[in-house]
């Protein structure tokens, strides 16, 4: 199997440069939650509800500074090729909800929140690579669309190295392959929020790999905003004709 | 407020004599499933006795063929924290490890953690390693919950729970391959429900009334009263089940009912037939129950 | 979702609405008629058969089915169901029993028979439900949903030969997916592939009541849990309590004629809902997004 044919085509015909089909939507389940969103990365498709800010059911969940974030991901069975029942204390899954809650506990502006908590429920519907990925920025979109302030987007991807061109937006079979570089980049910046290397990159190729990395973050950034923008127009548009 | 930060022991412990025989002699302490013999009424003979347990509030154990059940019952207890206005209610069933639920390849998904541990120890162990209950152990649970709950004066004991607890010693449905019917199932429900509900009487908890119940086949327009487990190789097909439990001195209200088994031609008369059958029973487990309390008066 | 706790005013008020004849509900509803809902089938390029029904309260359910190729010796049963429920405990008393349920239900109620490939081979189903929200007790939704992604399931084509008794070769499947087949295609004419549905009815006065909502199940005497197949009501049938916390005071026993009058009930009105459903499944488009 070759993942990088010498005319420079991956095994699903992308260039190195070139980020999967993203499709995303916001506010996709108005009546179970205060914010929502579904995102398809490739075959990686993730459902994103949050609720909040609220008020704590755990009266340990109360910080009087700030708001705290809890993060509930739930990896369907059938979300991989082959079916497995997963438990929710598999370690992969703590180590990534842990994560995405320090990610976003930077981005929001959680001083804003005293005392309350934001739940973020996530639902893993089928994965095929750039998983964490996928969950943050689906996050992102669910809390812009609950109206949660927050500093900037935090637009994640990943990207891996083969050889010695690095490739962007892995897919499953890649991902197996080759060690994983995952970002979320802040904005238009090139600030990042989170980044998780699986595996091992050398250092004098990682300059390259993170730079191809922050241009997909940016053009995802551009995806998620487009998606948030319509949303705002439709919205906006039934207050006018009310 | 009692002090939290120790587990307490409960009050009246005692230390077992350890090393010292009890001198029992097998054979007066297990008759095997077979050798239940059955009245002129056609229920079989069942062994009863309360107040077993001295640190539960009421306790009940029965023997009836080859199962085994004992019940405690602990409550009124106080809650901390909010208030609430009328007791909580909770039901716990469980079968000792090493016994054979009925059904259990099918329902407690056993499949699962096949091949993630060495499966020796006991069958309920879920895939975490913890022994929670099982899917069965819950559904018998939840039988006896709901069908309990309308009996209960909760309004008397606010600021409370009250839970029962049942621990199945023993069932004859020691390893039937049946895959296809759960007459074991009701069976051992119906026996949990009564061995309950004598454990609530034996609490002195309110009652509005003493649930009790009874279970029935219509197998070829034949109906059987606390049928056995039929036997593996059996022909199980048109086979009804039935188990229902009553408040028969409240217009014989339905508090709890369960039906399985084949449908080929299934039609409400023999419904009806069924809970007629039911009732039957549970009116006379009911005189049973009547005459122990009253001869334990005496 | 928060659950809206109604005051004892308000309670009162649903109570007496209810017990009317015939009975007044909140949403106008008849006494036999289900919320309306939404669904889609299909979205899961990776299993088998999917489908998510979504209500108007937000409740969402999504059923996945996935196929393995099994040695039918090795198999206690064909079909495997699990569910999820968002915010409970995999052991929770709640999701037990919901998986109690819905196992017993497809374990006696399947034709199974048409599952087998060889002598040897069977397909297995695996039966996933994740309930994303919900607010009434959710076992008619899965169960629905269920139904939906089981009528939508398509199963590879076999080429192997079927008689593997005296040579044993592995089952090989077409590759073409434009070859894969619905199980109802593989039953003999005149028989129609529906799988089994549970109903839920609630239980207030003389009145049965189909597919209470949540402020419906805080008042309700009893619950009644009825199943349907073959185009008429079958076993399992039990009662329940859908209260999940043991705080609805109006919770008592039920007459026994009501009994008799649900199974009524559901064998006049339940093929009316597996009709609606089959309709669904036809007016789905073939797009492949969920939302």
């Amino acid at each position: 199997m070759e993942l990088y044919s010498p005319e420079g085509l991956r095994l699903d015909g992308r260039r190195w440069n070139e980020i999967r089909n993203f499709e995303c939507r916001i506010n996709t389940h108005p009546n179970s939650s205060d914010g929502s969103s579904y995102i398809e990365q490739g075959n990686t498709k993730v459902i994103c509800m949050v609720q909040g800010p609220m008020e704590p059911t755990l009266r340990s969940q109360a910080n009087a500074n700030k708001a705290t974030i809890e993060v509930n991901l739930a990896v369907a069975n059938f979300s991989t090729l082959e079916r497995k029942k997963r438990s929710k204390s598999e370690k992969r899954m703590v180590e990534m909800k842990t994560t995405l809650e320090r990610t976003f506990e930077q981005s929001v502006m959680c001083n804003l929140y005293p005392r309350t908590v934001i739940q973020i429920d996530l639902h893993v519907l089928s994965q095929d690579g750039g998983l964490l990925a996928g969950l943050t920025n689906a996050i992102t979109l669910a809390l812009i669309d609950a109206g949660v302030a927050m500093y900037d987007y935090v637009a994640a991807i990943t990207a891996g190295l083969h050889d010695q061109s690095p490739l962007l937006d892995l897919n499953g079979l890649e991902e197996l392959d080759m060690s994983t570089l995952t970002i979320g980049v802040i904005g238009k910046s090139e600030k990042l929020s989170l980044l998780m290397l699986e595996d091992k990159i050398p250092l004098d190729r990682l300059e390259s790999v993170l730079a191809i990395a922050i241009a997909g973050s940016h053009k995802i950034r551009d995806l998620m905003d487009n998606e948030v923008r319509r949303h705002g127009n439709i919205r906006s548009s039934k207050l006018v004709n009310n | 407020m009692s002090d939290r930060r120790r587990l307490i022991g409960p009050l009246n412990t005692i230390i077992p004599n350890i090393g010292i025989s009890s001198n029992a002699t097998e054979a007066d302490v297990f008759k095997g499933p077979s050798s239940a013999t059955r009245n002129e009424d056609g229920l079989r003979q069942f062994f009863l006795k309360t107040g077993i347990i001295e640190n539960a509030n009421g306790s009940a154990y029965l023997e009836v063929g080859g199962n085994i059940i004992q019940v405690s019952v602990f409550g009124p207890r106080p809650i901390r924290g909010s208030f609430v206005d009328r007791a909580s209610f909770s039901v716990e069933c469980k079968f000792l490890p090493y016994i054979s639920q009925p059904n259990e390849q099918l329902y407690n998904n056993t499949t699962v953690n096949a091949g993630s541990t060495a499966n020796t120890g006991p069958t309920n162990a879920n895939a975490n390693g913890r022994t929670g209950l099982t899917n069965i152990e819950q559904k018998i649970s939840s039988y006896i919950e709901t069908a309990l709950l309308p009996s209960i004066v909760l309004e008397k004991y606010p600021k409370s729970t009250i839970d029962i607890f049942v621990t199945i010693l023993s069932t004859e449905s020691s390893n039937s391959g049946s895959t296809k019917v759960d007459a074991a199932l009701l069976g051992i429900s119906n026996w949990v429900l009564n061995c309950s509900s004598v454990a609530l009487v034996d609490s002195g908890i309110e009652l509005k009334d003493v649930v009790t119940s009874g279970v029935a086949t219509l197998k070829n327009d034949k109906l059987l009263l606390d049928p056995e487990v039929i036997s593996s190789g059996e022909d199980n097909e048109n086979t009804l089940t039935c188990v229902v439990s009553f408040m028969n001195l409240r217009n014989d209200e339905i508090v709890g009912f369960w039906m399985e088994g084949d449908q080929s031609k299934f039609e409400e008369s023999q419904v009806e037939q069924l809970i007629d059958g039911c009732n039957n029973m549970s009116r006379q487990v009911r005189a049973n129950i009547n005459s122990y309390f009253t001869s334990t008066l005496e | 979702m928060s659950k809206m706790i109604l005051s004892p005013a308000e309670r009162s008020y649903l109570y007496d609405s209810l017990t009317q004849a015939p009975p007044i509900r909140p949403d106008s509803r008849t006494d036999h008629q289900f919320r309306p809902l939404e669904a889609k089938t299909s979205f899961l390029p990776g299993s088998n058969g999917s489908a998510r029904i979504r209500l108007m309260d937000g409740s969402e359910c999504i059923v996945s089915v996935k196929s393995k190729v099994v040695l039918s010796a090795l198999e206690s049963s064909l079909i495997e169901c699990d569910i999820d429920v968002s915010g409970f405990r995999d052991d929770s008393n709640f999701v037990s029993n919901l998986k109690f349920y819905l196992t017993n239900l497809l374990q006696h109620n399947f034709p199974t028979q048409y599952l087998k490939l060889t002598s040897r081979y069977a397909f297995k189903l695996f039966i996933d439900c994740i309930v994303i929200s919900h607010s009434s007790y959710p076992l008619s939704l899965i169960s629905l949903t269920t139904y939906l992604a089981l009528k939508t399931t398509r199963l590879p084509l076999l080429v192997s030969d079927v008689n593997d008794e005296e040579v044993a070769e592995q089952p090989t499947f077409s590759d073409d997916w434009d070859n894969a087949k619905y199980i109802g295609d593989f039953m003999k004419d005149g028989e129609v592939f529906q799988p089994p549905i549970f109903i839920t009815l609630g239980v207030i006065g003389p009145n049965l009541i189909f597919d209470p909502s949540t402020e419906e199940e805080q008042v309700l005497e009893n619950g009644l849990i009825v199943s349907f197949y073959g185009n008429k009501v079958i076993t399992p049938i039990s009662n329940i309590n859908l209260a999940t916390n043991s705080n609805n005071s109006n919770f008592k026993g039920l007459n026994r004629s009501l009994i008799t009058k649900a199974m009524a009930l559901g064998n006049k009105y339940c093929p009316a809902v597996v009709k609606a459903l089959d309709t669904l499944i036809e007016q789905d488009d073939e797009e492949g997004t969920i939302f």
